[in-house]
C-alpha cells in the first residue's frame, strides 16, 4: 500500500519537476515570430531516416531562397532567421517539430512537410495555433483538408494521376498499362489508383498492377509479372532513385515498353544513376522543365547548381517556391500578421515560381498545369502541358 | 478493495487538477512531451508484464498498438476513401460521433489488440528467448503489411483525421490505472506465478502453475493496454499510418524497458520518460551543432554502453519506492541500493 | 476490398513460374550468403546478431569507395574496360574491411557479455545495429550512392526463360563461396574448432580450443560473406543506402531459421526456398509476398523449429 503511494506521488513529482522548466508564453497576437529586423519562419523537413533524400533535397531548395532573400534585403526590410526542425521520418515527431515551431519558436509561417503523413500529424498543431503553414510537396488530398491555414503548392495526386492517364491514353494513344507503385508509400499508391481510374475511364485497360515495399532494389518478380502480362506503356509512380533502378532492370530483362511518371522522378540524378540511354523515350510529368527559359528558372537551376554541385530535383524546386510564396503572401498582406497573411495566401493569384505560374484555389491547393516531359539523352523535352481543366 | 477505488478516484482527480493546469499555464509542446512521456510510461509498462515479469520476449508491440489505434480510430472518425468501383470518394460516418465515445472507442481498440495478444500468445507458447522474439517481430511486420494493403482505413496513406480526444487527463488518467493495476498484479498471485515462470518455467510447472495458461494471459495483459496507447497515440497526432508502427516502434519501447531495467516497474517509468524527453531535449543541441543525426547514434550508443556496463538497467528488477530513496541519500553506505546485486 | 481478391493475373503459365523460380534461387542466394553468418553466430553463442545485416551494408560501401576511386562512376557514361582482378580485388579488400568490422563488433560489443543474460546480447545487437545504421547516415549520407557500372546488364537466355547476366553473377558467386566455408567449416582445423565451439564451448575449452580465437573467427567468416552479398547487389542493384541492410538482414535471419539455424547448407537452403516462395508468390500478389518471409517464420517456428536442416534437440533445462 505505501509502495503504491510513493509510487503514485513519485510520478506526481515528475510530473511537477518538468513542469517548472518552461512558462507558457502568450503568443495571441497574431504578429508574432517577428522582431526589429527578423521575421521566424518554420522549416520541418525530414533530413533522417527513410525520407532523408527527399527532405534533404527540399531543405536545400529553402537554404538557397532564404539565402537568395536575405542578400537582397529580406521581406520587407526585414531578414528571415529560418527555424529548421528534423521529423526523422516519423509522424509522432513530425507532431512533436509542429508544437515546437508553434508554441517554442513562435514562427509567423511554417513550411512543411514533403512526405503527406507528417504534414498530416502537424497540419492540426498549426491550424489550431493559426498559424498559416505551407506544404511544399505534401500530394494527399486529405492534406489541406484539415483546416482554413493548411496550404499547398505542389500537385495533388488525384490530378497528377488522371493527368498522366490522360496523356498516356489520349496523346500517345496507349491501350493497355501496367502499374509499378510502391506499397508502402502513399504519394506512389495515389498516383497508381487515380491513374487507374481515369485510364480505364477513357476506354484503357490495366493489364498488371504491381507493387513492392519500400526499400527494395530488387524488382525481378514484378517485372517478369508485367512482361508477361505485355503492356504497351508502363506507369511508375515512384521517386527517382526508385525509377532509375527500376528502369535499369526492365531494360536488362527485355522490356522496351516506354514508363511513364510523375514529379518525383525529376532529380539531376535520374539519368547518372540510371545509366545513358537506358530511360531514353520515357515520360514523365512534371511542374516545370529545367529548360525552361523563364528568367526565374534559370537563376534558380544555375545558383543551386552553384550551390550544391549538381542539378536540382523537383522538391528541392518546390522547396525554393515555398519560400517565396511565404514571402509574397506577407508582401502581399502589407503586415506580420498571420490572419492577414491566410487572406494573403488563399487570394495567391498568378504566382511566378519556378514551378510554374500558380494560383491558390477555393481548397487552398495550388492550381497549375503540368508540363509532360520526355526524357532524351540528358534532357527532358517539353512534349505539351496539361490544364488542370482538361482533367476533371 | 475499496481501497484501490478509492486511490484511483483520488488520484484520477489530481490528473483532472494537472490537466486544468497545464492546460493553462504550461507552453503547449512541454504539455505535448509529458503526453508522450504518458503514452510511453503505458507502453512500457505493460510490456513490462511480458517481457520483464514473464520473462517472454516480445518485440510485436506496435503490432498491438496498431491494432488497437486502428480499430479505435473506426469507431471515431469519418472514414474517407476512394472507392474504386465507384471511382470517386465513399465517406463511412463514425459510430461514436461524439467526445463520450472516445474511452468505449478505447477501450474496444484495447480489446481488439488483447484478442491478437491471445492469437499471438497461444501458437507461440513453445518458442523461448530469441525465437520468441522473431516470432513476435514477424506478427509486427505482417499487422503492417495488412493494414498498408486495407484501402478503407487508408492503406499506406494512413488514417488521417482522427478527432483530438486524446489529453493530459486521458492519457494519465490511463497511466495511472495501467500503473496500479501492474502495481497490484506484481503483488498478486498471478503476478508471482508470471515471476515463477521467468525463474524456472519447470519448476513453476511442477508447482502447479499452468504456464501455458499464464504467458497467454500476460500477452493478453500487455496486449490490452498497448491497444489504448495506440488509440491515445492516434487521437493525440489526429493521424495515424503503417509507418508509425513499424518494428523500430516495437524495439524502442523495449530499449525504454531495459534502460530502467527489465522487471522493475518503477524502471519501466523512468525509463519511458528519459527516453521520451531526452531526444527532445537534444532536438535543439542537434541543430545547434549542426550535426543532424547525432541524436540516434547516441541512442544507440547509450544503448550498447548499458548492457555492457550495467546489463540490468538502472534499477534491476528492485522498485523504486520511498524507502529505498531514504537509504540512498543520508550516508551512501548502503548507497547503489538501485539494484547492484 | 483486398487487392488479392480482384487483381487476376493475367495468363499464368509454367513458363512464368519457372522464371520467378530462376528470380527466387538469385534473390534467394543473397540471402544464402547472408544468413550464414546469422547461421554460425548463433550455433556458436546462442544470439542472433542483429547488426549483420548493417555488416552486409558496409561490405556494399567499402567497394563502392574504391570502385568509384577506380574511376567507373557512371555519371561520366565513360565503361572501361575493367580487368578482372581488379574486380576480384575489389571482394577481397571488402571481404577484409568487413571481417575486419566484425571482429571489432564481436571484441568491443559481445565479448563483455558472453556470461550475461542472453537478453542482454540480443539487446546489444539491437543497439549495435541502431548505431551502425545511424552512423552510416552520418558517414556516407542519408542519399543513395549509384554503383559503379562494371558490366552493362544484359539479359541471357536460358531455355524457356532468361535471367539477367549479374543475376547469373550472383547464382555461381555465391554457390561458389558457399561450397567454399562448408569445405572449410568441415575439413579443416580451424572448422573442427569452431563446430566444437557450437556443439558444446565449455567442453571445447577444455579440450584445448581457443574459444575467444574461434569466436572471432566466426565473425570474421560470416562478415566476410556478407561482403560478398553487399558487393554483388551493389553490382545488381546500383543503389547503396544506409538502411539497406535491415530488411534484407531480417530476411536473410529467416532464411536461416527456415533452414535450421548452426547449419550451413541449412542456410543455403533456406535462403533459396524463401527467395523462390517470395517469388513464386508474387506471381499472384506482389502486395502480399512481402508478408511470405514473415508467415513462412511464423509456421516453421510452430510446425518445425530446428528448421529444414537443423539438429533437433530440446533445450536443455
Amino acid at each position: 500500500m505505501r509502495t503504491a503511494l510513493t509510487l503514485l506521488i513519485a510520478l506526481g513529482a515528475v510530473l511537477a519537476l518538468s513542469l517548472t522548466a518552461c512558462k507558457k508564453e502568450d503568443n495571441s497576437a497574431g504578429t508574432s515570430g517577428v522582431t526589429d529586423d527578423t521575421v521566424k519562419i518554420g522549416l520541418f523537413v525530414s533530413t533522417t531516416g527513410d525520407y532523408a533524400t527527399f527532405g534533404g533535397d527540399t531543405k536545400n531548395g529553402v537554404d538557397l531562397a532564404v539565402e537568395e532573400i536575405n542578400a537582397a534585403g529580406g521581406i520587407n526590410g526585414k531578414k528571415i532567421d529560418l527555424k529548421f526542425q528534423d521529423t526523422a521520418s516519423k509522424p509522432e515527431e513530425g507532431g512533436s517539430a509542429a508544437v515546437k515551431l508553434a508554441t517554442q519558436e513562435n514562427v509567423l509561417v511554417a513550411m512543411g512537410a514533403v512526405a503527406s503523413g507528417i504534414s498530416l500529424s502537424a497540419a492540426p498543431v498549426f491550424q489550431k495555433n493559426g498559424i498559416p503553414m505551407i506544404s511544399p510537396s505534401s500530394t494527399n488530398p486529405t492534406v489541406t483538408q484539415q483546416g482554413d491555414q493548411i496550404f499547398r503548392i505542389c500537385f495533388l495526386d488525384d490530378f497528377q494521376g488522371a493527368a498522366c492517364a490522360v496523356f498516356a491514353r489520349k496523346d500517345l494513344k496507349k491501350e493497355k498499362a501496367a502499374i509499378l507503385m510502391n506499397q508502402d508509400d502513399a504519394y506512389s499508391t495515389g498516383l497508381g489508383k487515380f491513374f487507374k481510374a481515369k485510364f480505364e475511364k477513357l476506354g484503357g485497360k490495366v493489364v498488371a498492377e504491381e507493387s513492392f515495399k519500400a526499400k527494395t532494389s530488387e524488382f525481378n518478380t514484378q517485372i517478369t509479372n508485367i512482361k508477361n502480362a505485355n503492356p504497351d506503356i508502363i506507369f511508375v509512380p515512384a521517386y527517382y532513385n526508385d525509377v532509375a533502378l527500376i528502369g535499369k532492370q526492365f531494360r536488362s530483362q527485355g522490356v522496351d515498353v516506354p514508363l511513364l511518371g510523375g514529379d518525383g522522378w525529376e532529380s539531376g540524378k535520374l539519368i547518372p544513376n540510371a545509366g545513358p540511354g537506358t530511360l531514353d523515350g520515357c515520360y514523365f510529368g512534371n511542374h516545370y522543365s529545367q529548360a525552361d527559359d523563364r528568367e526565374v528558372v534559370k537563376n534558380f537551376v544555375a545558383n543551386y547548381k552553384k550551390k550544391y554541385g549538381e542539378a536540382p530535383s523537383s522538391l528541392a524546386a518546390l522547396g525554393y517556391d515555398d519560400v517565396y510564396v511565404a514571402k509574397k503572401a506577407i508582401e502581399n498582406a502589407g503586415a506580420f500578421d498571420r490572419a492577414k497573411i491566410r487572406e494573403a495566401l488563399a487570394n495567391l493569384k498568378d504566382f511566378e515560381g519556378v514551378t510554374g505560374k500558380f494560383s491558390i484555389d477555393e481548397n487552398r491547393n495550388a492550381r497549375k498545369p503540368i508540363s509532360m516531359l520526355k526524357i532524351e539523352g540528358e534532357k527532358f523535352n517539353l512534349v505539351r502541358q496539361i490544364q488542370p481543366g482538361e482533367v476533371e | 478493495m475499496g481501497r484501490m477505488i478509492g486511490i484511483l478516484v483520488v488520484s484520477l482527480a489530481v490528473v483532472l487538477g494537472v490537466n486544468w493546469f497545464l492546460d493553462s499555464y504550461i507552453d503547449q509542446y512541454v504539455v505535448r512531451v509529458i503526453n508522450m512521456c504518458g503514452i510511453s510510461i503505458i507502453l512500457a509498462v505493460s510490456l513490462n508484464v511480458i517481457n520483464g515479469l514473464c520473462g517472454q520476449f516480445s518485440l510485436g508491440h506496435a503490432g498491438f498498438m496498431a491494432i488497437g489505434a486502428y480499430v479505435s480510430a473506426w469507431f471515431t472518425t469519418t472514414l474517407r476513401y476512394f472507392d474504386e468501383a465507384q471511382a470517386k470518394y465513399v465517406a463511412i460516418e463514425p459510430m461514436f460521433s461524439s467526445q463520450w465515445g472516445f474511452v468505449p472507442a478505447l477501450i474496444v481498440g484495447g480489446i481488439a489488440a488483447a484478442i491478437a495478444g491471445a492469437v499471438v500468445g497461444i501458437p507461440t507458447l513453445r518458442l523461448k528467448g530469441d525465437y520468441l522474439a522473431i516470432a513476435t517481430l514477424g506478427f509486427g511486420e505482417i499487422v503492417t503489411i495488412m493494414i498498408t494493403n486495407f484501402e478503407t482505413i487508408g492503406g499506406a496513406n494512413g488514417l488521417p483525421g482522427l478527432p483530438a480526444y486524446s489529453n493530459t487527463f486521458w492519457i494519465f488518467a490511463f497511466v495511472v490505472i495501467v500503473v496500479m493495476f501492474s502495481w497490484y498484479l506484481q503483488r498478486s498471485t498471478f503476478g508471482r506465478a508470471l515471476i515463477a515462470i521467468r525463474e524456472n518455467e519447470l519448476a513453476a510447472e511442477v508447482m502447479g502453475i499452468s504456464a501455458s495458461r499464464m504467458k497467454v494471459m500476460a500477452f493478453i495483459y500487455g496486449a490490452f493496454f498497448a491497444g489504448i496507447a495506440g488509440g491515445l497515440l492516434g487521437h493525440l497526432l489526429q493521424t495515424i499510418s503503417p509507418a508509425t508502427f513499424n518494428f523500430m516502434k516495437s524495439i524502442e519501447v523495449v530499449v525504454m524497458l531495459v534502460l530502467g531495467g527489465l522487471g522493475s516497474m518503477t524502471g519501466a517509468i523512468v525509463g519511458a520518460i528519459v527516453l521520451t524527453a531526452l531526444p527532445e531535449a537534444l532536438r535543439d543541441v542537434e541543430s545547434e551543432i549542426g550535426l543532424v543525426g547525432v541524436r540516434m547514434v547516441a541512442y544507440a550508443l547509450v544503448l550498447i554502453l548499458l548492457m555492457i556496463f550495467r546489463p540490468q538497467g538502472i534499477f534491476g528488477q528492485k522498485e523504486l519506492s520511498l524507502k529505498l530513496l531514504g537509504r540512498l541519500i543520508p550516508g551512501r553506505k548502503s548507497g547503489n541500493a538501485g539494484g547492484e546485486e | 476490398m483486398l487487392p488479392l481478391l480482384e487483381t487476376e493475373a493475367p495468363g499464368i503459365t509454367a513458363e512464368l513460374i519457372l522464371q520467378q523460380v530462376a528470380n527466387g534461387v538469385a534473390k534467394g542466394s543473397v540471402y544464402a550468403l547472408i544468413a550464414v553468418g546469422y547461421t554460425m553466430v548463433y550455433g556458436v553463442l546462442q544470439l542472433i546478431n542483429f547488426a549483420h545485416g548493417e555488416v552486409y551494408m558496409l561490405g556494399a560501401y567499402f567497394s563502392y569507395y574504391p570502385a568509384k576511386w577506380f574511376g567507373y562512376v557512371p555519371e561520366t557514361g565513360e565503361k572501361p574496360k575493367v580487368p578482372l582482378y581488379l574486380i576480384g580485388a575489389l571482394f577481397v579488400g571488402s571481404m577484409a574491411a568487413c571481417a575486419a568490422v566484425g571482429m571489432l563488433i564481436e571484441r568491443l560489443a559481445y565479448r563483455p557479455l558472453r556470461n550475461s543474460s542472453r537478453l542482454a546480447a540480443l539487446i546489444t545487437a539491437i543497439g549495435v545495429s541502431l548505431f551502425l545504421q545511424n552512423a552510416g547516415q552520418m558517414v556516407f549520407g542519408a542519399d543513395p550512392k549509384g554503383f559503379p557500372v562494371f558490366m552493362d546488364q544484359e539479359s541471357v537466355p536460358l531455355g524457356p526463360i532468361e535471367l539477367a547476366n549479374t543475376k547469373l553473377v550472383i547464382i555461381v558467386v555465391a554457390a561458389i563461396m558457399m561450397t567454399g566455408l562448408h569445405l572449410f567449416v568441415q575439413r579443416t582445423k580451424p572448422g573442427a574448432a569452431m563446430r566444437a565451439c557450437s556443439f558444446d564451448m565449455r567442453t571445447a575449452r577444455l579440450m584445448g580450443v581457443n574459444v575467444d580465437r574461434t569466436v572471432a573467427m566466426t565473425f570474421a567468416l560470416g562478415s566476410a560473406m556478407a561482403a560478398v552479398g553487399g558487393v554483388l547487389v551493389a553490382m545488381d542493384q546500383p543503389r547503396l543506402t544506409p538502411l539497406m541492410g535491415l530488411m534484407m538482414g531480417l530476411k536473410a535471419f529467416i532464411a536461416a531459421v527456415l533452414g535450421g539455424i548452426g547449419s550451413i547448407p541449412g542456410a543455403a537452403l533456406g535462403g533459396l526456398v524463401l527467395g523462390v516462395a517470395e517469388s513464386v508468390v508474387g506471381t499472384w500478389s506482389t502486395t502480399y509476398a512481402e508478408a511470405v518471409a514473415f508467415i513462412v517464420l511464423i509456421l516453421v517456428l510452430l510446425v518445425k523449429p530446428s528448421g529444414l536442416l537443423g539438429k533437433s534437440g530440446r533445450e536443455k533445462v
